[in-house]
């Protein structure tokens, strides 16, 4: 009751405060324009509840989901009956065979799909260049000696912990040259070394006029183009005359330019006889 | 045995002792073929590119064990057998110009002394024409052209960036073109 008359009491303060601001504001009947719902305030709990445990939900379901739910039961119905009835049919024709099963036994090569994307891709690429070149069969031009991989793995496997560099004996038809040079100079300038600085009168084959031609070669650094105008044959000949190991020159000659620092200078040759063939010490060979 | 091993099992066999040499063995006989052609149509002859492939494998062998498992072992493969080669072709050219006269034909001879050699097939010509690129726009077109390898993976063989191969290959099939057209 003392509520009913604290409120009644309130409003007329405001009446009488607007009273006083503006008579004709006051004079206003005091109805709602607003309209609301029907039932509105009735339905307001139950939505604010749905509202917040759909944005509370700890699961999702992928976009579209529910449209297309309907469709593929239908699918799934569809080849189920399509399955039953292949199943149906192979049972009545033989039960042996349909008792097998269709699981697929063929495999694909790895990455077969992408394999096949990518050569797309490479030929669109290339033929946007050169359609000519695109167009060119990609055929093995090289082959390999027989068996060459069959054995490969093996022979790997016992030079994995060699700690040499491999080099091949073969197929190095300039390397002959190359490698009767590194034994020439050796013998050509101990010679010199010996006719100029020791002034020892030399012996053999060689006239002075040679010695004199060899150190001029020397001098000048030409060594290499006079090299280029003697036969293979020759420098082989003139090596063994001399008593070289001809292999061991050509092997010298296969070391990287890297090593090529290792290789034994003029001196080495002179003081040791065996000074090529230690380099062979930090090689290997292939066949 | 499982034959159908993928390289992190591989990988972890060769961690092993007791597993070791035969993973090892598994993981050449798996990539031999590739790296081999690939090394092939870098250097051309088939002494060469067995000495670069077996120095390349043996490399492989004594690395292994420090790879990261982050990055592929068939790009780590490929980069060791691309750089040994590089490395093969650069010390030939070096010793060819230093002491002979036979440089800039030096692959070209070689290819056109193989037994099987036919000037007269595409083939062949296209093979003539790839030894006059620069050796590495040679492994570009090499690894795009033949092996058809994704610029992504290239990238990371040749440490390029993906820009620069592309257009590097582009420049590649022009000269390739040119060179056919006009020889």
């Amino acid at each position: 009751m003392q509520s009913i008359q604290r409120h009644m009491q309130s409003n007329s303060n405001i009446l009488n405060e607007l009273k006083e601001l503006s008579p004709t504001l006051a004079g206003l009947p005091r109805t709602n324009v607003f309209k609301l719902p029907e039932g509105y305030f009735e339905e307001l709990s139950g939505q604010i509840l749905l509202h917040v445990s759909k944005s509370s939900s700890t699961y999702s379901v992928p976009e579209g989901y529910f449209d297309q739910l309907s469709g593929q039961i239908l699918s799934i119905i569809a080849n189920g009956q399509q399955q039953n009835e292949v199943r149906e049919e192979m049972l009545a024709l033989s039960s042996t065979v349909a008792a097998i099963g269709n699981a697929n036994v063929f495999r694909l090569p790895d990455n077969y799909f992408s394999n096949i994307e990518q050569h797309i891709a490479v030929v669109a690429e290339t033929a946007s260049a050169s359609a000519m070149v695109a167009a060119i069969e990609k055929a093995v031009t090289y082959t390999v000696p027989e068996g060459y991989f069959e054995q490969l793995a093996d022979t790997i496997m016992a030079k994995k912990d060699t700690t040499r560099k491999l080099v091949s004996m073969k197929s190095r038809p300039f390397a002959w040259r190359y490698a009767a040079a590194a034994a020439i100079t050796a013998v050509m300038a101990v010679s010199v070394w010996f006719s100029l600085n020791k002034n020892v009168e030399t012996t053999g084959t060689a006239s002075a006029s040679v010695y004199k031609e060899a150190q001029e070669i020397l001098v000048t650094n030409s060594f290499d183009q006079e090299m280029s105008t003697i036969s293979d044959a020759a420098i082989v000949a003139f090596l063994e005359d001399k008593g070289q190991n001809v292999e061991a020159a050509l092997v010298a000659s296969l070391t990287d330019v890297a090593d090529a620092s290792k290789l034994p200078n003029a001196t080495d040759y002179m003081f040791n006889e065996n000074a090529l063939d230690e380099i062979l010490k930090t090689l290997e060979f292939n066949d | 045995m499982n034959t159908h091993l993928d390289d992190k099992e591989l990988l972890q066999l060769f961690k092993e002792e007791a597993t070791k040499e035969s993973a090892y063995t598994r993981i050449i006989k798996k990539y031999q073929e590739k790296l081999y052609w690939h090394i092939r149509r870098m250097v051309v002859d088939h002494d060469d590119a067995n000495d670069v492939l077996q120095n390349m494998f043996i490399k492989v062998w004594k690395n292994l064990g420090n790879f990261r498992e982050d990055s592929q072992l068939y790009t780590w493969m490929y980069r060791i057998a691309t750089n040994e080669s590089l490395t093969f072709l650069e010390q030939q050219k070096r010793r060819s110009s230093s002491s002979l006269s036979d440089d800039d034909g030096y692959l070209s001879n070689k290819l056109v002394a193989d037994k099987d050699f036919d000037g007269k097939k595409l083939e062949w010509k296209l093979q003539l024409a790839i030894q006059q690129l620069p050796e590495k726009q040679k492994a570009v077109f090499n690894l795009r052209y033949f092996e058809e390898m994704p610029y992504e993976e290239m990238s990371r063989v040749l440490e390029t960036s993906e820009g620069a191969l592309k257009a590097s290959y582009h420049h590649a099939v022009k000269k390739i073109e040119d060179y056919i057209l006009n020889r």
